[in-house]
């Protein structure tokens, strides 16, 4: 079905389409359409310069500036906002760069140029939860400081629309809800939907064991609950307390309030179990000098005489290193930076499932069983992902009277 | 005893009391502290918290009694029980942090 955008009901007047488009576009060609929308917009925006135009020459015909009226209101899709167009894949693994361009490209947009943006998912063909989180993330943030900035589309790729769906991206955003016709197949996967917070509201805390295990909670390993809620507790602690601790630091400005973001999903099929956590503040090697200026100095000196010169990825890199190994190491005192170590445990404790964590320049991966490494980003990573991933563990009971091996019939 | 789900919260939270009501600092000061200034032996007992037990959380009380109040390992050993039935490991971690806080003081 033909939509213009996130915020715009079927139906309603949003645009001056030429004469006889209305309708019957869905009956074009993708082409022609695309032409046609496009020929619409610049048709209004060259409309809307001239009115603003005429509206200066007027104002200054009665001695008036631009700034003594009310500015014209920006409407919620429109020319005026300039289209974002994603590429096919959105993916912090295999696609890194052309994401977080995507994300940077909507924040400097609408954060440093003060654009309103039509984010237009439509060509996208694979997404991963974690962007859709941080994407999630980032349209909220834009909206939050400049309402009436954002709008867009979703993907045409039916999957990944629906994975859109299923995580809550709309409920989230308060965009406009779009129906997904039901089907009596058997879903594997159950979606935690998009979660926000705020800085120091720690109400959710008491509902996030049950939230990411569901009604496996019961049942699940005594150990292994005990430890996922430990490494929850600290994953939130870190977004709620530290991660804008020094909000001047920070490159763009922060939302409202210094949110984080939640999501995940729990898939019995393949005895899996995600959870992600994002937030937009001070990066863990950023915020490290602040509890161990010995250690960050430490590491500084070292790659110094390592590579002869500063090389800021390559530091951050080594400082998520350390900040990992704070805590598996008993040579820190001062009583701080365990909690990292308590997200690594749980990987341990369920004995199957990786930890990926991007933050600034670094990317940590941990992968049970196989190896432990960091890596120096391209670019860096606003804000710090946390995505854990439980498969496969032994320790998983899985509540559905038989493992789970049910839905894999 | 002190059990913290049932006489501090369910849902532990945190190190400082600017991390929430529920943090580490909160519980050594008003409840663990009065207690193991009126009595010779203290139990603690660990179980029964939903929200499970940080390790922001663990440090900042057991550590903090060090670190904070001056206490020492020998009479922590001598004057504190943990008990911890539903994950072991983290009565040996409390032990760990208090041992850590006396070497760092």
């Amino acid at each position: 079905m033909f939509s213009l955008g996130w915020f715009i009901a079927p139906g309603e007047p949003h645009l001056r389409m030429p004469k006889g488009t209305g309708l019957t576009l869905k009956k074009i060609s993708e082409e022609h359409r695309q032409y046609l929308l496009d020929h619409a917009l610049r048709s209004e925006l060259q409309r809307l310069r001239h009115k603003e135009w005429k509206r200066r020459r007027n104002l200054a015909r009665l001695g008036m500036q631009m700034e003594d009226v009310a500015p014209v209101t920006a409407p919620a899709f429109g020319p005026t906002h300039v289209k974002v167009v994603s590429p096919k894949v959105l993916d912090f693994n295999t696609a890194y760069v052309r994401t977080i361009r995507l994300l940077d490209r909507i924040r400097r947009g609408v954060l440093h140029r003060g654009q309103n943006l039509f984010v237009d998912l439509q060509q996208c063909e694979s997404l991963t939860p974690e962007v859709a989180l941080v994407l999630a993330a980032e349209l909220q943030r834009c909206r939050d400081l400049r309402p009436g900035s954002i709008n867009g589309r979703d993907p045409r790729d039916p999957t990944t629309s629906y994975l859109l769906h299923e995580l809550g991206f709309r409920r989230l955003l308060g965009f406009r809800p779009r129906e997904f016709p039901t089907t009596n197949e058997r879903t594997r996967r159950t979606y935690i939907q998009m979660h926000s917070g705020r800085e120091g509201d720690s109400s959710l805390f008491s509902r996030l064991t049950e939230l990411v295990l569901g009604e496996y909670a019961t049942v699940t390993d005594q150990a292994l609950t005990s430890d996922l809620a430990i490494g929850l507790n600290e994953a939130m602690l870190n977004a709620v307390t530290h991660a804008y601790i020094d909000p001047k630091k920070l490159i763009f400005p922060a939302s409202p309030d210094h949110r984080w973001w939640m999501a995940g999903y729990r898939d019995a099929g393949r005895r899996e179990i995600l959870f992600i956590f994002y937030d937009q503040g001070l990066t863990i090697p950023g915020t490290l000098d602040r509890k161990f200026p010995e250690l960050c100095a430490e590491v500084a000196a070292g790659l110094k005489m390592l590579l002869g010169r500063p090389d800021d990825g390559k530091l951050e890199e080594q400082l998520l290193k350390a900040a990992m190994e704070i805590g598996r190491t008993s040579t820190r005192k001062r009583g701080r930076g365990y909690g990292l170590n308590d997200i690594r445990t749980l990987i341990e404790t369920s004995q199957g499932g990786s930890l990926t964590i991007l933050s600034g320049r670094g990317r940590y991966d941990y992968i049970y069983g196989e190896h432990e490494r960091t890596e120096t980003l391209p670019i860096s990573f606003t804000g710090t992902l946390i995505v854990w991933r439980l498969v496969g563990s032994e320790k998983v009971r899985w509540s559905d009277g038989n493992d789970g091996r049910d839905l894999d019939s | 005893m002190i059990s913290i789900a049932k006489q501090f919260s369910p849902y532990p939270f945190g190190r400082y009391r600017r991390d929430g009501d529920h943090s580490g600092e909160a519980f050594r000061e008003d409840v663990l502290l009065p207690v193991l200034r009126k009595s010779d032996r203290v139990i603690v007992d660990l179980d029964g918290v939903k929200g499970g037990l940080g390790s922001s959380f663990l440090e900042e009380v057991f550590g903090g009694l060090v670190r904070e109040h001056g206490f020492s390992v020998e009479e922590l050993e001598r004057r504190l029980e943990i008990v911890c039935h539903e994950n072991p490991r983290l009565k040996e971690r409390s032990w760990t942090y208090i041992r850590e806080a006396a070497s760092g003081r």
